[in-house]
């Protein structure tokens, strides 16, 4: 199925249709970006509304209820006890196939796990996709299935970071936060959840 | 949150695609270390802040002649930018937050380093005289790592000292 289908260049297409294509496409995108921004502040709310409700998510061996996966299964859970102390979802080749009111949406990200481990702090790095399938329903476009495909990983011990390379004062920095103490809430009036 | 009232459709998507754009020209800018680019891209007299420095752009524009671009400990760097989530309080403001992966090389003590730093932009954006300009930046560190670079590393002179 060709991405570009209905917007052929050598087709006279209205300027209605155009449009209303692109800003589906852009809806789409935001969702994918607000859903990494959840799992990166831990904002269960967030991750709920990128959800279309009764939407299913297959991840990392879960196959079953998104919202069961986000409130009880995933490191954002109230409940989850992994020493995680940082998530950061980078996004990137958003290709999207459009079909009215559903799309199939393939997304790659570079994400990065930082966890304490017994002998030190770890970096864990996963490169994947997300393979959505998404709905324009009640006035939103919202995620109906999500499956997560693992393609590489590896992990690192933490090593040097920047600040400490150049002499830098960490506690000067401005230091993303995994939770609401994020700059994002204190720098920038931007409404959590 | 999202889309104001006042603006409409139309009007946000081009809003949004001019200001994905000038994100992408402020990374170059600083990838091609020319702090008059900089300033350009930013409201006169506006406030910059990584923490550590916190002044106006003409500061931070001058902070970066005297070290970071006149200093040879400091070489290529390079900016990938995404995750643009845009939020309008109106036709001519927004405030945005957007991702960024830096690489840099660094050549400290005649050992070289390669470096990552994870991070994001809190901008708050005007359009003035027709163009989106940051009208506020905070930079946000989320993450970092380095290696130190194997001298053996074929074509490493090319990645070196820009």
């Amino acid at each position: 199925m060709s991405i570009n289908e209905g917007t052929r260049l050598d087709e006279p297409v209205g300027e209605h249709e155009v449009l209303a294509e692109l800003l589906a496409k852009q809806q789409i995108t935001e969702v994918l970006y607000q859903r990494a921004r959840a799992a990166d502040r831990r904002d269960v709310d967030l991750a709920l509304r990128c959800y279309h409700p009764g939407a299913t998510e297959d991840h990392e061996g879960f196959t079953g209820s998104a919202a069961d996966f986000i409130r009880n299964v995933s490191m954002i859970s109230p409940d989850s006890t992994a020493p995680v102390q940082g998530l950061w979802h980078f996004i990137s080749n958003v290709l999207i196939d459009l079909h009215g009111d559903q799309a199939e949406v393939e997304s790659y990200h570079i994400a990065l796990v930082e966890r304490r481990g017994d002998d030190g702090d770890v970096q864990s790095w996963i490169g994947g996709r997300y393979l959505d399938t998404m709905a324009h329903l009640d006035g939103r476009w919202a995620i109906m299935h999500r499956t997560v495909v693992f393609d590489w990983s590896r992990s690192d011990p933490a090593s040097t970071p920047y600040w400490e390379l150049v002499g830098l004062d960490e506690s000067k920095l401005l230091r993303g936060r995994f939770g609401d103490d994020d700059p994002l809430y204190t720098q920038t009036p931007v409404t959590r959840g | 949150m999202g889309v104001d009232d006042q603006v409409t459709p139309t009007e946000a998507l081009l809003a949004r695609r001019q200001l994905e754009q000038l994100l992408i020209e402020r990374g170059r800018a600083a990838d091609a270390k020319d702090a008059d680019a900089i300033v350009t891209l930013h409201v006169p007299g506006s406030r910059d802040t990584h923490g550590i420095f916190d002044g106006t752009i003409e500061e931070f524009a001058e902070y970066l002649r005297q070290n970071h671009y006149s200093n040879g400990r400091y070489g290529t760097q390079r900016h990938t930018i995404s995750n643009a989530v845009i939020e309008f309080d109106g036709p001519l403001r927004a405030r945005v937050e957007s991702y960024h992966l830096a690489y840099h090389r660094l050549v400290l003590d005649g050992q070289n380093f390669d470096v990552q730093i994870g991070g994001r932009y809190f901008d708050v954006c005007e359009k003035q005289t027709g163009k989106w300009l940051i009208a506020e930046r905070s930079v946000i560190y989320d993450w970092s790592r380095s290696w130190p670079v194997d001298p053996r590393t074929p074509d490493d002179e090319r990645a070196g000292h820009r």
